[in-house]
């Protein structure tokens, strides 16, 4: 897959230079092609590093990065930049001490599973999370920070966003049968 | 490709290429970029190199393509012209790693007995021979030299001519030197009948027993002009444009949406109670013994309505989500257009399930900031589709980012619906499918008269301005 977008930055860059044309805030929806979709007001790095929490018996790890000016471009030409915060995670029973799902070894954009995708007042924060791996499951939650101790955030808001993509898939019928290990449940977590 | 619309037969053998080995081909007017399915390549069919033989016995057209599979090889399309006037589809395969371009810019030596073959679409069968013997001896072997490097050459220092590109040049030029640029291969088959002895005239199969040409085609001035043949589509200028059904969009949706059945189903969906129910409801169309029925949909654990693989269409509520900001002020948190589900539910099972007229399906999400449709189009081969999904990830990002914005800073429902309407249409602008979805917008008439005949929804289709990145939304009455 990655292959295919490569081909098609191929067929952009002969005539095309990826130049950033207009510098503008981190979320705006009407820009040119070309603009940075800046975090101009440094929003993204409070959650940089490693935030943990247990619910229901789970012991759960974010690790949070920032990644500057993403070139996001489709083969028509369009494109632009964003920064991004990237998430991964990983979830521990803690009475079994099985690990029930990490990626904590992603070192790589692409491999990153959680995205940041709204914020709200500097102080709720939306975040997508996609697994390409398992008929695109997506799913989202928020985290909002505790203005009265800035090492915690309180997750809440999970919801389930539908899968499935134009290859279709075959192997799952409902979301309900697609693994995923994300926290249900509000809960507390605290930067490491 | 001005020659080659004018050149009736090369015309007619790119045509029905493509018809063959795509079923369709994607192509627009701005970015005529095609992808064969089956062939794993991608085509520049926008621009063609001619060459030709000095007696003028023998030319091609050369296109530019890309291995999908293989992002750094690039290949070569070949309309080569047959002894009979018509032209044999030659893919031409190249393995050339950037040292191997660098010596032959430098030096001119290119080892290509190891570096190509010839992948040829029969011209009957359209299915596909690889040559795998050489094409071209080496360089300094002697022999024949079938395949003719393109190269788009350098500029020199303009006011000391003479130096090539990388020469020191004297003085500081007026024109600065430009480096050569590999363009590709064109081939020669004659040269390769001739001394490779793969044959390939109209009686003479060629080396893996690919028949050579049809040998029916007897017009000496190039290629079949049998206006009975339904593959023979060269009667206008625009061949080689976009290939869309015939259908009109509007007609087919008010058509199916048109029926007492699916009115009356409509009717009893579209209520206020619905839209403020936990579980989406919804209902789809499925043959069940022999005969078409709408059958009520049931919500899974994520309260979405399930859409069973044979659906032939659905139509569902997009329910209220009352939320609260940080500052405890309420919104609607609901995003009220057609979702990336809705989408690939209607690119899969819905489109599969009306095959082969997928431009029937369609996926009605009803809400109270709007009654919206989507359906297809186009053709979308599975190649297309592939491409597409390549996608997936930054489209549902992006719809993510984009729609959590606007209805968390769009108070009003018609800002929110304007805007959130316009990001619909230039996600599927990203996705390459601005063309091949028609998306509508729903207006019921006559809503509260008991006789179902009078009550109706009055479609309007809606699309992208003009502009790469249009910011106006174009609307059309389904009349």
């Amino acid at each position: 897959m990655k292959n295919i977008l490569k081909i098609v930055c191929l067929f952009i860059t002969i005539n095309v230079s990826c130049q950033v044309t207009q510098i503008v805030p981190l979320h705006t929806i009407d820009h040119p092609i070309g603009a940075y979709m800046k975090d101009l007001d440094n929003q993204l790095p409070y959650f940089v590093g490693t935030w943990e929490g247990t619910a229901n018996n789970i012991q759960y790890t974010f690790e949070f990065t920032v990644f500057p000016q993403v070139l996001i471009d489709y083969e028509n030409g369009m494109y632009w930049y964003r920064d991004k915060l990237e998430g991964k995670y990983e979830a521990v029973n803690l009475i079994t001490n099985q690990i029930l799902f990490s990626n904590l070894n992603a070192a790589n954009y692409e491999d990153y599973m959680i995205s940041e995708t709204g914020i709200w007042q500097n102080q709720e924060f939306s975040f997508f999370y996609m697994d390409e791996d398992h008929c695109f499951n997506t799913a989202g939650f928020k985290l909002v920070k505790n203005l009265n101790n800035l090492n915690e955030v309180t997750y809440k808001g999970f919801e389930l966003k539908g899968f499935g993509s134009p290859m279709g898939c075959p192997e799952y019928e409902s979301q309900d049968e697609i693994p995923l290990f994300l926290p249900t449940t509000e809960f507390v977590l605290t930067k490491q | 490709m001005d020659a080659i619309n004018q050149n009736r037969a090369a015309k007619q053998a790119l045509t029905t290429f493509k018809k063959k080995t795509l079923k369709s081909a994607q192509t627009t007017t701005a970015n005529k970029i095609v992808v064969y399915e089956n062939l794993n390549v991608l085509v520049d069919d926008s621009e063609a190199k001619y060459m030709e033989k000095i007696d003028g016995t023998y030319h091609s057209y050369t296109f530019k393509a890309l291995d999908m599979n293989a992002t750094d090889q690039k290949k070569n399309l070949v309309l080569s012209l047959k002894d009979d006037g018509s032209y044999r589809v030659v893919l031409l395969n190249y393995y050339l790693t950037p040292n191997d371009l660098d010596t032959y810019t430098t030096t001119g030596a290119l080892d290509m007995d190891t570096k190509a073959n010839l992948t040829v679409v029969d011209s009957n069968t359209y299915t596909i021979d690889v040559y795998s013997k050489n094409v071209a001896p080496s360089t300094g072997g002697g022999g024949p030299d079938c395949l003719k490097p393109d190269i788009t050459e350098g500029r020199n220092c303009i006011p000391y001519g003479g130096h090539s590109y990388g020469q020191y040049c004297p003085m500081p030029p007026s024109g600065q030197p430009t480096p050569d640029v590999f363009n590709g291969f064109t081939l020669d088959w004659d040269c390769i009948d001739t001394h490779m002895g793969s044959g390939g005239g109209p009686n003479n199969p060629g080396p893996s027993g690919s028949p050579g040409g049809n040998p029916s085609n007897t017009n000496p001035n190039g290629g079949s002009d049998n206006d009975n043949d339904p593959d023979d589509e060269f009667a206008t200028a625009s061949d080689l444009e976009e290939m869309v059904w015939e259908d009109d969009p509007c007609e087919n949706l008010k058509n199916q949406t048109n029926t007492a059945d699916y009115k009356q189903k409509f009717k009893d969906l579209n209520t206020t109670e619905n839209f403020n129910l936990p579980d989406e409801s919804g209902f789809y169309e499925i043959e069940v013994n022999g005969q078409n029925e709408y059958v009520d949909g049931v919500a899974n654990a994520n309260h979405m309505v399930v859409i069973p693989n044979e659906s032939l269409n659905a139509t569902h509520v997009h329910n209220n989500k009352p939320s609260v900001r940080p500052d405890n002020t309420a919104y609607d948190g609901a995003v009220k257009i057609p979702s990336p589900v809705d989408l690939s539910r209607l690119l899969t099972r819905i489109h599969n399930a009306n095959n082969p007229t997928p431009q029937n399906g369609f996926v009605v999400s009803v809400s109270d900031e709007g009654i919206y449709a989507i359906s297809i189009t186009a053709p979308i081969t599975s190649s297309e589709k592939t491409l597409i999904t390549g996608k997936w990830i930054k489209f549902r990002e992006e719809y993510d980012v984009r729609s959590n914005y606007i209805i968390q800073n769009f108070t009003t429902p018609q800002s929110r619906k304007d805007n959130l309407e316009l990001m619909f249409l230039k996600e599927l602008k990203t996705l390459g499918l601005d063309n091949k979805i028609a998306f509508f917008e729903g207006e019921v008439e006559n809503e509260n008269d008991p006789d179902i005949s009078n009550y109706n929804i009055a479609w309007t289709k809606k699309s992208l301005g003009r502009g790469l990145f249009g910011a106006n939304v174009d609307e059309t009455p389904c009349n």
